[in-house]
C-alpha cells in the first residue's frame, strides 16, 4: 500500500519565499544578507517572471515626500482621485513604504542604474493613480539583472515550481506545499517562515473563446499568476479590499494597445475625447469611470480615446519606455498598424467586467501590519499580493523590508519545524487527483475556469446587486461541488493550470461574497439596487476573513498610524533637493 | 495562431523554453533538442522567446483576436 509521501521531496530552509517576481527577488536578497536560509519558488523562471518580467518603464515614488503625514495625505489624493474614497490603506504600511524607500532604492541603485539616458534622475509626475512622483527609466533587463544577483546570494531557486498550499500548525506557517510544473514532482518545504510574493491577478481566460483557439483576455502584465494568494486565505489569512474588483485591464487588440503605465508623460497627462473629439478629460480628470462610459455610450459618444498628441516632441521619447512595461509586442502591433502615439489615439474599452486584476494601485490583496506580516503569524506578503501596495516601488521596498525586518520573528520560532500531517496529506491528494482522474469523467482546467470567469462577468459585472451575487454564489457552489474534485490533467503543465483553476474557483466566492456585503455606491462601486453612499461605510473597508472555509465579510476601518511612527525619520535620505543620489549615496 | 519557431535556424540551446513565463514550449532534455510549441493557445505574445531567440528563429505574428 502506498503512502502519501512516496514520491514526494521534503525540504527545509529558515525562509520559503513564494514567486521570483522583483518583490521576492528583493526579498531573497536582503534575505540572505542577513544569513537565512532561504528558498525562493516560481512557476516561471526567476529571469522574466512576473508581471514586470518584460521589463518596467517607472517607478513611483512615496519616500521623497517629506514626511508621513503628507505621504498619507497623498496617499489618500491618489485613492480618492481613482476610487473616489481616501481611506483604503493601513497607514502603518504606508509609512513603513516611506520609512523605507529610499533605503531600499540605494541598495537596488548598486547593481541597477536607474537613470536616465542623460545620467540624470529622471522625475516624472504619474498623471495618474499612484502618489508622490515616479522615477522613469528603461527596465527592460531589471528582473534577469535581479535574477543574477538573487543567484550570486546563494538563495536556493526552484524554478518551474508552483506553490500550493501553505502550511500551518498550531495556528503558524510552517511551510508549503508545491509542485514542479513540468515534471510534476511533489515538495513539501518546511520553513519557519513563508513570504508570499505571488503578485495579483493577471492570466485570464477568455470565457467567450472556445477551447483549443486563443485563450487570452487581456494585455496587462503578461505572466501566469491568477491570485495564487488565496492559498493564505485558506489557512485563515484575511483579505481587504476583494470588492474593489473594477478592474481597468484592455481587451487584447491593437486599438487598445495597453494601458499599463501609458499614464502621461511629465507633467502632463493623457487626455480622453469622445469618437468625435470632444475633451473629456478637461471636464473630468479623473479616471473614466465604467458608469461614465454607459451614459457617452448611451449618448453614441463611444468609442473613447486615449491621446498623447499634446504632449511636446521632446518629450514623447519617455513614451517609448512605456511600451517596454508591455513588452515589445506591443510596439510591433503599433509597427503593424501604423500607430504613432504622436498622431493617433488610443481606444479605450469600458464596457466589459473584469474580475479582479493589477488594477491601477492594486487594492485587492492581503491584509498586513507595518512589518508585512498577515494575520497568520509567519505568513508574510509582498508586492501586489498586498491591499495597497503595487508596483513596482512597491515590490522594490516591501521585499527589502520584509527581508530585513523577518529577523525578529524567525529569531522567536524555536526548535525543529512540525508539520500538520493530516493537512500536509490533504494538500498532497489535491496535487496528484488530477493526473489520476479519468479524461472519460473529468473536466479540463480551461473548461472549468472559463465557466467560472463566465459567472464572473455575469453575475459580478459592472452593476452589481444582490440578485446577480446571490445567483452567482449558488452557481458556484454548485459547480464547485460537481467539478471541484473531477478536475483531470493530462499532463505536469495541465496540472498547474487545474491548482490555478482552483484559486480561480475560491477568488470568485471571495469576491462575490465580498461585493454582497457592501450596500452603497461610491467611486467604482456600484451597486444597482443600493444606489446612494452609505454614511456609515465612510473610511471603512471590507475585509474577508475564512470561517469554516467560508468566506465571511467584515466592514471596518483600516489601522490609523501609530503615535511612535508620526515623527520617526526616513531610514534614509537618498535625493537631494535637486532629485539627484546625495554625495555619499553607493549607486550606479 | 501563436509563435512558431523556424527549425531550420534553431540551434536547440532551449532559451525560449526555459524563458517562457507561460510555459507554452515542451522540449525533450537531450541538448541539443529543439523545443516544440505546446501550449499555442495560452502564449501571451509577450515577445520575450522572439527578444532572446540568439538566432532570430522565431517568428511572432499578433493573432486574429486582437488584430
Amino acid at each position: 500500500m502506498s503512502n502519501w509521501k512516496d514520491n514526494m521531496q521534503e525540504l527545509t530552509c529558515d525562509v520559503v519565499i513564494v514567486g521570483a517576481g522583483p518583490a521576492g527577488c528583493c526579498a531573497a536578497l536582503e534575505a540572505r544578507e542577513h544569513g537565512h536560509d532561504v528558498i525562493i519558488l516560481d512557476k516561471a523562471d526567476i529571469k522574466w517572471s512576473g508581471s514586470a518580467g518584460r521589463g518596467i518603464d517607472l517607478i513611483h515614488s512615496l519616500g521623497t515626500l517629506p514626511d508621513v503625514d503628507t505621504a498619507i495625505k497623498s496617499s489618500q489624493i491618489s485613492y480618492e482621485r481613482y476610487y473616489r474614497e481616501p481611506d483604503l490603506a493601513n497607514e502603518n504600511v504606508i509609512f513603513r513604504l516611506w520609512e523605507r524607500e529610499e533605503w531600499a532604492l540605494e541598495k537596488l541603485m548598486k547593481f541597477y542604474n536607474l537613470k536616465w539616458y542623460d545620467g540624470k534622475m529622471l522625475w516624472a509626475g504619474t498623471g495618474g493613480a499612484y502618489a508622490g512622483k515616479s522615477i522613469r527609466f528603461n527596465g527592460l533587463d531589471l528582473k534577469p539583472q535581479l535574477a543574477a544577483q538573487v543567484k550570486k546570494s546563494g538563495a536556493r531557486i526552484m524554478n518551474r515550481t508552483m506553490m500550493v498550499d501553505v502550511l500551518t500548525k498550531d495556528g503558524k506557517a510552517v511551510g508549503v506545499t508545491a509542485v514542479g510544473t513540468r515534471k510534476a514532482d511533489i515538495y513539501i518545504i518546511k520553513a519557519k517562515a513563508v513570504v508570499l510574493a505571488t503578485g495579483s491577478i493577471c492570466r485570464h481566460f477568455n470565457p467567450e473563446m472556445p477551447t483549443h483557439t486563443y485563450k487570452m483576455k487581456y494585455h496587462h502584465c503578461p505572466s501566469a499568476i491568477t491570485g495564487d494568494y488565496v492559498a493564505a486565505w485558506r489557512v485563515g489569512a484575511e483579505l481587504c479590499n476583494m470588492d474593489m474588483n473594477e478592474g481597468s485591464v484592455p481587451h487584447m487588440d491593437y486599438t487598445c494597445i495597453t494601458r499599463g503605465c501609458l499614464i502621461g508623460v511629465r507633467p502632463l497627462k493623457i487626455k480622453e475625447y469622445t469618437c468625435d473629439g470632444e475633451d473629456l478629460y478637461t471636464k473630468n480628470p479623473n479616471e473614466l469611470s465604467k458608469k461614465m462610459f454607459r451614459t457617452l455610450d448611451e449618448m453614441g459618444k463611444t468609442p473613447i480615446y486615449r491621446g498623447f498628441d499634446h504632449i511636446p516632441d521632446e518629450m514623447l521619447k519617455e513614451l517609448e519606455v512605456n511600451y517596454i512595461d508591455e513588452g515589445f509586442v506591443n510596439l510591433k502591433m503599433c509597427g503593424e498598424h501604423g500607430f504613432d502615439p504622436k498622431y493617433h489615439r488610443f481606444e479605450v474599452p469600458r464596457d466589459k467586467p473584469y474580475p479582479p486584476d493589477a488594477s491601477a494601485v492594486q487594492m485587492p490583496g492581503l491584509a498586513v501590519d507595518e512589518n508585512f506580516m498577515t494575520t497568520v503569524p509567519g505568513i508574510f506578503a509582498i508586492g501586489d499580493t498586498v491591499s495597497c501596495v503595487g508596483a513596482v516601488m512597491s515590490a522594490v521596498v516591501t521585499g527589502y523590508t520584509v527581508g530585513d525586518l523577518m529577523g525578529t520573528y524567525l529569531d522567536s520560532v524555536t526548535g525543529e519545524i512540525e508539520i500538520d500531517e493530516a493537512q500536509a496529506e490533504e494538500s498532497v491528494n489535491i496535487i496528484k487527483a488530477p493526473l489520476e482522474m479519468d479524461p472519460e469523467l473529468g473536466v479540463t482546467p480551461s473548461e472549468y475556469e472559463c465557466a467560472i470567469r463566465e459567472y464572473d462577468e455575469r453575475y459580478i459585472g459592472i452593476f452589481k446587486s444582490k440578485g446577480k451575487l446571490a445567483a452567482g454564489l449558488r452557481r458556484l457552489a454548485s459547480l464547485k461541488k460537481e467539478f471541484s474534485s473531477k478536475l483531470y490533467a493530462s499532463n505536469a503543465h495541465y496540472l498547474m493550470r487545474a491548482l490555478e483553476a482552483r484559486d480561480v474557483a475560491d477568488m470568485a466566492e471571495i469576491m462575490m461574497t465580498a461585493d454582497m456585503a457592501r450596500e452603497e455606491t461610491r467611486g467604482f462601486f456600484n451597486r444597482a439596487d443600493f444606489q446612494q453612499t452609505d454614511p456609515e461605510r465612510t473610511g471603512k473597508l471590507t475585509y474577508i476573513k475564512n470561517v469554516d472555509g467560508k468566506p465571511v465579510a467584515e466592514i471596518k476601518a483600516a489601522p490609523k498610524l501609530k503615535e511612535e511612527f508620526r515623527n520617526m525619520p526616513k531610514l534614509r535620505v537618498l535625493f537631494d533637493e535637486n532629485g539627484d543620489p546625495v554625495a555619499d549615496a553607493d549607486v550606479l | 495562431m501563436s509563435i512558431r519557431i523556424d527549425h531550420e535556424k534553431c540551434i536547440g540551446c532551449k532559451t525560449c523554453y526555459n524563458d517562457c513565463p507561460m510555459d507554452v514550449f515542451t522540449c525533450d532534455d537531450a541538448p541539443g533538442s529543439k523545443p516544440q510549441v505546446t501550449y499555442a493557445e495560452e502564449c501571451w505574445h509577450c515577445g520575450i522567446c522572439w527578444m532572446d531567440c540568439p538566432k532570430r528563429a522565431i517568428d511572432l505574428t499578433t493573432p486574429a483576436s486582437f488584430w
